[in-house]
Formats: C-alpha cells, sequence, structure tokens
C-alpha cells in the first residue's frame, strides 16, 4: 500500500494495482482478437514489438505501433462521487478516500481496456456532473486516466441523482461501476438503483471508507465537524463509539441489502487494505456477462 | 476532629496526581474532522455528558481515596477538648485495719470527699484501694458522683498496709490520662510499717501533684493479740495468749475468753510495753472449751479491732495417727514405734487403726498397700481431699504406683543388687529429722536397704536420695496440703532400719510434723489463703465484725477479715479461726512526715510542660485506640476504588 502511494501518477498507480493482481492470478486475461484498424500511434517503450508497423518504419524511419478500434464486449462506465467527505483521510488511512477510490476506478479501467471492454465515466456531484462515453482505445482509457486526476472533492454529492442520469445515457446493459461512501438518503439510492436494473444494467458499489469510519477508535474529544454539512458536534468519542458502530454497522447492512436485491454487487473497500478484491469482483461480472 | 500522625495528611496533597493526569490526559481536541456526523446524533450529545459526569465521578473517587487513605494514616480521632482541661483526681484509699483507729477512717474520709467537692462538670475522678494490692474501685471517669458516693459508703478493712505498690499505680494511671490538673488525694494514716522499704527520692511522674492529709499522732491507748494457743499441761488444758503493748507505760487491762457465745472467764492483766506479754489462762474447769471456737479479748482501746482473737476448735480426731494393724511385719514394726509415742513425755498423740467409716480430717493417716483396695481406698480419697496429712510408704503395688502416678508421683522399683544399698544426700534441716540434728548421721547412713524405690515428680522435695541420685524420702506438696513418701517398704524383707535405733525417732517426727502442719494451718491471718477441698461448699462467718455474707467457694479462700468461719460442704464441716494480721497493730507514724513531700515530681516547669504534652499524647494514643476511626476509612476508602473500578471500566468503554 505504501508503494503504490509512492507512485508519481495515477496511470502507474492503476498498472501497478493490476499487474499486481494478475500475476496473481497467473493466467492471461485476454481471450480471442478481433480488430479493426483504428490510427497509429508512435512506439513507447514496453509497447509489444509485434505491433509495430514495419512498412511504415521503411517507409518513415520512425517506428509507430497499430491501434485498433477493436469489437467490444462489455461496457463499463466508473463513477466517483466527488463529495467533501470523500476527501477524509485520517492517520491510519493510507489515502484519502478519494485518492483511493480514483486508483480503483483507473485499475478497473486499464484492467477493462486490457480486456478489449470499453471504459467510460461519470462524475457524482450535485448530479452527474461529466460524462464520457464507453470506448475501449488506450487513449481513451487515457483519458478516462486524465478526468479522474482532475476531480477535486468539494460540497454535497448525490450520488442517486447522478446514477439516475447515468442510466439514461449508458447504452442499455452497461456496467455501472460506483465508487463513493454513500452518504445520502437510502431510499434514493435505492431508487437510483432501481432504475438502472430496469435499464438492464449490471453495476457494483465500491464502498470506500477510511479505517477510522469503520472502527472509530478515536481516543480524541472535542468539536466533531461533518466534512460535508460543517455541522459541529461537541462529542467524547469513548463515549459514543458504541452508539455509532451500532448506527454505521446498521448503515452498512442496509446498503449491502440494497444493491444484493436490486441485483448488484457490493464491495467494502478500506483505505488502508489493498483492493483487489475490487478488481475480482469485476472480472467476476465479466464472466457472468459473457456467458 | 484531631489527628494523632498528622504528617500523614501532607499526603493528601497526592489528590493533585488524578486531577492532573485527568486534565493532563483527557485534554479535548478543538477540531475533530470526520466524514460524517450522520451516524452520531442526539444520543452522542447525551452519552458524552453521562460520560462526562461518570468520568468526573472517577476523578473524585480517586481523590476521594487518596484523601481517605491520608486520613485513616494520620489515625484521626474526635478529642474530648473537656477532659484536656479537667481537673483529675485519684483517691487513694488505705483499707488497712489502722485505719479503724478511733475516729481516723471518719476523719481522713470527710478529708478526701472535701478534695473532691469542687469537683464540676467534665472533671474526672476515681477510686483506687490500696491493699492487699492496687484495685481501682471506681476508674477514673467522669461519674465523680459515683466516686463520692462510693467513698461514703466505703466500709473500712482489715488488710495489712502497703504503700508503695497503690502509688505508683495511682500515679501512672493519672500521668497516662489527659486532664490540665492531675491530684493524687493520699487518704492514708501514713503508717510507719506501711512505709517501709520505700525511696522517696522516686518521685511521681511530673504533673501530678499529691495531697496528703495531716499525719495523725500515735494513739495514747494501744495492744493486740498476737496469738492464742492451746496448752496441753498435766493440770489440764490452758489457754497461752500473747500481748503486746504499743505505750509507753504498763498499763492494767481486762482480758476475758468466751466460749460458744459466754463468757467462760476474765481476768485483770499488767502489760508491759515494747513486749510480747505471756498470759497464761488455765481451763481446767472448762475442758469442753477446746471443743469449741473461742474468743479471746482485751477490753477495747483505741484500735478495738486487734483487741479480739479467735482460736478453732481442736477436731476430736486431731492428734490421732491412724494406721493399719495386722499381722504383716510393716504393720507390726510401726505400730510397735507408734505404741511408743504414749511413753514419749509432752506427747498428745495417739495412734489408732483406720476406723471403719470415714476418716477424721484431722488426723496424720500411714498409707500402705491395703489402703489403695477399697473400700479403703474410697476412705483415703476422701480424707487426702479434706486436706488429710498422709505418710505413703511405698511397697510398688500396681494399685499404689498407679495412685500415686495420677497424682504427678512417678514411683520405679530400684534394680536389686547384690550390695544393700543406702539412703544418703540427708537434709539434715529438715523437721523430720530434728532427732538427729546436731548428731552422727552414722545411724542413718548405715541403714540397709534391700529393696527400693525411685521417687520422681515436679512437687516431690527429696530428704534423702538413693547412690543413683533418685529420691528416696520426699516431702510431697500435694495441692498445697504437705505429706510425706518414704520410697521403701518398712518390712525385715526391705530393709533392716526397723531394728536400728534410729527408727523410733524418725516415725515419731514425722508424724509429728505432719500433726503439726495441720495445727498451724489453723492459724489463719488476714490476708491469708486458706485451702479447701476442691469440691463447692459454703462459706460463712459464724462469729465476726465483717458484715460479709455467707457465699459459694471451691479450692480455697482468702481471707478478708478475721472471725470464726464455717465452710462446709454438705457432708463435712471445717472451722477456720482467721485473725488480725500482727504487724498492723503497730500504729506508729512514719516519723518525719516531712519525707512525704519529696515524693511530689521536682521537674522543672519545661519537664512538667513537656510531660503534660507526653500523657496528652498518651491520651490521645488512647482515645484513637478506642475509636478506631481509621478503620472506617480505609473501609470507605475500599468501597470508594471498588466504585471507581467499576466507574473506570465503564467509561473506558
Amino acid at each position: 500500500m505504501r508503494l503504490l502511494a509512492d507512485l508519481p501518477n495515477l496511470e502507474l498507480q492503476a498498472r501497478y494495482m493490476v499487474d499486481g493482481f494478475l500475476s496473481g492470478m497467473h493466467r492471461s486475461p485476454h481471450k480471442g482478437s478481433s480488430a479493426e484498424f483504428a490510427e497509429y500511434r508512435g512506439y513507447q517503450q514496453g509497447d509489444d514489438l509485434r505491433r509495430i508497423d514495419w512498412r511504415l518504419y521503411a517507409r518513415s524511419d520512425r517506428l509507430h505501433v497499430k491501434q485498433y478500434e477493436e469489437e467490444t464486449q462489455l461496457r463499463m462506465f466508473l463513477v466517483l462521487d466527488h463529495s467533501a467527505s470523500m476527501n477524509f483521510r485520517s492517520p491510519r488511512g493510507g489515502f484519502r478516500k478519494i485518492e483511493y477510490a480514483r486508483i480503483v476506478l483507473a485499475a478497473l479501467g486499464l484492467l477493462a481496456q486490457r480486456e478489449r471492454d470499453a471504459v467510460g465515466f461519470g462524475l457524482a456531484g450535485a448530479e452527474l456532473t461529466d460524462f464520457l462515453r464507453a470506448g475501449s482505445s488506450p487513449a481513451h482509457w487515457r483519458s478516462v486516466i486524465a478526468r479522474l486526476d482532475a476531480i477535486r472533492p468539494m460540497g454535497e454529492a448525490s450520488v442517486a441523482a447522478a446514477l439516475e442520469t447515468l442510466a439514461e445515457l449508458a447504452p442499455p446493459r452497461s456496467l455501472i461501476v460506483v465508487a463513493s461512501d454513500f452518504y445520502e438518503e437510502l431510499p434514493r439510492i435505492e431508487a437510483a438503483l432501481g432504475r438502472l436494473r430496469y435499464d438492464h444494467h449490471d453495476f457494483i458499489g465500491l464502498h470506500v471508507l477510511d479505517p477510522i469510519e469503520i472502527d472509530f477508535d478515536i481516543e480524541d474529544s472535542g468539536t466533531f465537524v461533518d466534512a460535508e454539512t460543517d455541522w459541529k458536534m461537541e462529542l467524547d468519542a469513548p463515549a459514543v463509539r458504541k452508539g455509532y458502530l451500532e448506527r454505521f454497522g446498521r448503515f452498512c447492512s442496509d446498503l449491502d441489502d440494497l444493491f444484493r436485491d436490486a441485483g448488484g454487487d457490493m464491495v467494502r473497500l478500506r483505505t488502508d487494505h489493498p483492493a483487489m478484491d475490487a478488481l475480482a469482483r469485476y472480472l467476476g461480472q465479466r464472466v457472468q456477462r459473457l456467458k | 476532629m484531631n489527628w494523632l500522625l498528622p504528617g500523614f495528611l501532607a499526603a493528601g496533597l497526592l489528590v493533585g496526581l488524578p486531577v492532573i493526569l485527568h486534565f493532563l490526559r483527557r485534554k479535548p481536541k478543538a477540531m475533530v474532522p470526520f466524514p460524517s456526523l450522520k451516524f452520531l446524533a442526539q444520543s452522542a450529545i447525551r452519552d458524552t455528558r453521562k460520560h462526562r459526569l461518570r468520568r468526573l465521578l472517577t476523578l473524585l473517587l480517586r481523590c476521594l481515596a487518596i484523601g481517605l487513605l491520608a486520613a485513616a494514616f494520620a489515625r484521626p480521632f474526635f478529642a474530648d477538648t473537656q477532659a484536656r482541661n479537667a481537673h483529675i483526681v485519684a483517691v487513694a484509699v488505705d483499707n488497712s485495719m489502722s485505719m479503724q483507729a478511733r475516729g481516723r477512717w471518719e476523719s481522713l474520709k470527710e478529708w478526701a470527699l472535701g478534695k473532691i467537692e469542687n469537683l464540676g462538670p467534665g472533671d474526672q475522678a476515681g477510686i483506687i484501694l490500696m491493699n492487699p494490692e492496687p484495685k481501682w474501685l471506681v476508674p477514673i471517669s467522669g461519674n465523680v458522683e459515683q466516686v463520692r458516693a462510693t467513698l461514703r459508703s466505703l466500709p473500712v478493712g482489715y488488710e495489712s498496709t502497703r504503700y508503695l505498690p497503690a502509688l505508683r499505680a495511682a500515679g501512672q494511671a493519672l500521668a497516662s490520662s489527659s486532664g490540665r490538673d492531675k491530684t493524687l488525694v493520699w487518704m492514708a494514716d501514713e503508717q510507719q510499717l506501711g512505709w517501709m522499704g520505700a525511696r522517696f527520692e522516686q518521685t511521681l511522674p511530673p504533673g501530678v501533684d499529691v495531697a496528703f492529709p495531716s499525719v495523725p499522732g500515735a494513739p495514747g491507748s494501744q495492744a493486740t493479740i498476737t496469738s492464742v494457743r492451746w496448752l496441753h499441761e498435766t493440770g489440764g488444758p490452758s489457754l497461752e495468749v500473747k500481748i503486746r503493748l504499743y505505750a509507753p507505760q504498763r498499763q492494767r487491762r481486762t482480758l476475758a475468753v468466751w466460749a460458744e457465745g459466754k463468757m467462760v472467764t476474765a481476768r485483770q492483766v499488767e502489760l508491759g510495753s515494747a513486749s510480747d506479754n505471756m498470759v497464761t489462762i488455765p481451763l481446767a474447769d472448762h475442758p469442753e472449751a477446746m471443743r469449741q471456737a473461742v474468743k479471746v479479748s482485751l477490753d477495747p482501746d483505741d484500735l478495738p479491732a486487734d483487741d479480739t482473737a479467735w482460736l478453732a476448735p481442736i477436731p476430736e480426731a486431731a492428734r490421732t495417727v491412724l494406721y493399719a494393724p495386722g499381722t504383716a511385719d510393716e504393720g507390726h514394726y510401726l505400730e510397735h514405734a507408734l505404741a511408743s509415742l504414749s511413753k514419749v513425755e509432752d506427747n498428745d498423740l495417739a495412734a489408732k487403726p483406720y476406723p471403719d467409716g470415714d476418716w477424721p480430717p484431722g488426723a496424720v493417716a500411714i498409707v500402705t498397700g491395703e489402703c489403695f483396695a477399697p473400700p479403703l481406698l474410697d476412705h483415703l480419697n476422701r480424707f487426702v481431699e479434706h486436706g488429710g496429712s498422709i505418710w505413703v510408704i511405698a511397697d510398688g503395688s500396681p494399685a499404689q504406683t498407679r495412685w500415686l502416678a495420677e497424682r504427678g508421683v512417678k514411683v520405679t522399683e530400684r534394680v536389686a543388687t547384690d550390695e544393700s544399698a543406702h539412703l544418703r544426700d540427708w537434709d539434715m534441716d529438715h523437721p523430720v529429722l530434728s532427732a538427729f540434728a546436731g548428731q552422727s548421721l552414722l545411724p542413718l547412713m548405715d541403714v540397709e536397704f534391700a529393696r527400693s524405690f525411685a521417687l520422681e515428680g515436679e512437687d516431690l522435695a527429696p530428704i534423702a536420695n538413693w547412690p543413683d541420685g533418685s529420691a528416696g524420702l520426699a516431702e510431697w506438696n500435694m495441692h498445697g496440703h504437705r505429706a510425706f513418701v518414704s520410697g521403701f517398704p518398712i518390712d525385715r524383707a526391705a530393709t533392716d532400719w526397723p531394728l536400728q535405733p534410729s527408727f523410733v525417732p524418725f516415725v515419731h517426727q514425722t508424724v509429728r510434723w505432719l500433726e503439726a502442719l495441720g495445727e498451724a494451718h489453723r492459724d489463719w491471718r488476714v490476708g491469708d489463703m486458706i485451702p479447701l477441698p476442691a469440691a463447692e461448699g459454703t462459706w460463712r462467718p459464724i462469729d465476726s465484725p465483717s458484715v460479709e455474707s455467707q457465699h459459694k467457694v471451691a479450692g480455697s479462700v482468702r481471707a478478708d477479715a478475721p472471725g470464726i468461719f464455717e465452710f462446709t460442704d454438705g457432708k463435712a464441716k471445717w472451722i477456720f479461726a482467721v485473725n488480725t494480721p500482727p504487724t498492723e497493730s503497730d500504729l506508729a507514724p512514719l516519723p518525719d512526715p516531712a519525707r512525704l513531700s519529696a515524693l511530689r515530681s521536682n521537674a522543672s516547669p519545661d519537664e512538667q510542660a513537656s510531660a503534660r504534652i507526653e500523657s496528652r499524647h498518651f491520651s490521645d494514643t488512647a482515645t484513637e485506640d478506642q475509636q478506631r476511626l481509621w478503620w472506617w476509612l480505609i473501609a470507605i476508602c475500599a468501597a470508594a476504588l471498588l466504585a471507581e473500578l467499576t466507574l473506570s471500566n465503564r467509561t473506558a468503554l
């Protein structure tokens, strides 16, 4: 986790995570090939030598690799909650929640891209504040990375509203992966998930949490400040821990039920633990879809 | 609230420690950012308030526990401040017979009452009796009225005077009590004999004052009957009365003899001063008086208490030696030796065989083998229980050996050798050997013993030993009664002593000594412990100036007053004559009364102040020890710690 955090940019972080995940699986994810030429791009270190267009090299004396508009088997939309509460990081947490969510989504995007799946993007603010159609080219993935990288958490967000909008924009039978802390009214989320289900979308919820939100092992007392609403409360942490854990546990359980009942999947991620689970769930969904 | 060790209260400052730790550890952060407070509802605020209250309570309990612990170590007590400023008076009462001298008791009692008359509320007083040993009749307390009432109704006694133990006991009691002024009121006639052996340089403790009354002068007329005894003369019985006159001039007094409440005779006697006047009163016309309790009295003088003496009746069986006649050698030799008693001049001992019934307690019994089997064994046991004097002749029979072992005397037969044994280590000072005093020991040391028994026991005092060091003849102290044990049978097979010229004198002296012991025990004095049978019985005065009524006693009784007393256990009765202690009749006062003032402490004011502080501390210690508040503080502290433990566990959630 420490090494991941030290990597300089989101792309490398995503590659590191995916490579680590795949090496653990001991088998190649590549299956089949069908390609329609899309464009050339300059050779970069690491590109497969077999994909160099030698004829073009003979003509131009420059190395180019061919890029193909591959036939997409799956469209996946990555949705990120950029509310202020996602900007939280406790001393025990390895990342801010939004940083962690960004890496996980980028890794998922990379994995999808390697599987020749199309990857789209949506940003959940007060509503769906940004949208990028699904594409499977590396360049498209890079633009997803760029958008993820540019996000700054602020204010309140409504994941439910963003999902409802996304349900209309995304092609049917897409896979929606939403990373959020889901701090909003559960009935609204339930309605949004119903809408996704209605449009035959599959969805995976990534419940990104800081360890302190899960364990509430805070020794300090003082004025607690809500990151989104700026609401303040004079509290004694040890005194309220029991009540908090009860209510928070009930919330997580309700959230799990909500996704399961709607036919989706829910993965709870701690920012101090690796997110391999999320990638495994994606592959699981993909296999299910291709059956 | 007062503290015995106030230094420990400084430890109470440690309460600051939990307070500091509380505020250091629980310093709240100004702002704690948190993703969402939606899971911390109003109940969280309620929990917080409750938690803060618990923590505060925990802190208070910790402080309380430390405070209580410090307080417990400081030993708190509630001091009686009134008592600290009190005037404390101890009245030491001389209850000896000399205080019965005309007017002394009443005047000294009035003087002592005057000393405690002005005591007010908060003051304390007590009464200590001087004789026979110091005894607090009323311990020092605030109940002064009880002290006054007790002193007013206190009867005078017949004891001998001993001043010093009471002086020290009262002084110590006053020194250890907490009060501003402490006074010892010395209600005594300062009899010279009472101060005998006193070291006047040993003063009372500092801070204790003593008030002495004016010393009464020597009485003008004082005589006492020091002893009375029967004389057995050929002309008939007579009474020998010894009278001491404590007056510079000769006096003529009247001496009367009473028997059974009737005056038998009276006569004028001329008494010389400063010596015993021996008066012999022939009572040949009244031989029955010997069998009655006799009272001898002088006409009353300044101390009437010692003008009367009593003499117990001589029991029928007194001067009788009981033995077992028989055909055996033992009985034969003894019978002859005892029969020869009648041929000795100035002897009234008569030897008789054991009677069929109980043996008379006043007799001397020579117990041999047959006495340890029924029915004689029952008579022997009752005889011994009632204080009869016995001579046990060891013969090695199992019954006798067992009987002696039960009473602490072990009898072991010595190994027979070819050569006869001889007794040695003779205690020539012992009365049984008085016939041989100043003469050669050869007649005793030549006696040969073919059969002998070693005597062992803690209550045995050897008179002669066997060659191996074990006792062969011994005096036996049998629960206060004397007995005699010989470690050999008196027969020809065992010894040749019956054939030796020393045998008869030895037998005579032994039975006379045993008989004399009984006689001597009939002259009891006030203060003596009179041995009685172990079985409970009734002790009652028959003729006594004492107001004492009858009461139950067992084993022994202390003679508190003169007179004739009767003890009965329901089967038999014994008459005891108790007379006044002769030394107490000397009323001569301390020649230099000014020496009494030396008993006051000569400590400097500083030393007296120091002693006052010390006594206050001593008193505080006693008060604290009585109240034991520290125990309660420790208990509360433990409860507080328990509560703290419970609360701190809950606040740690």
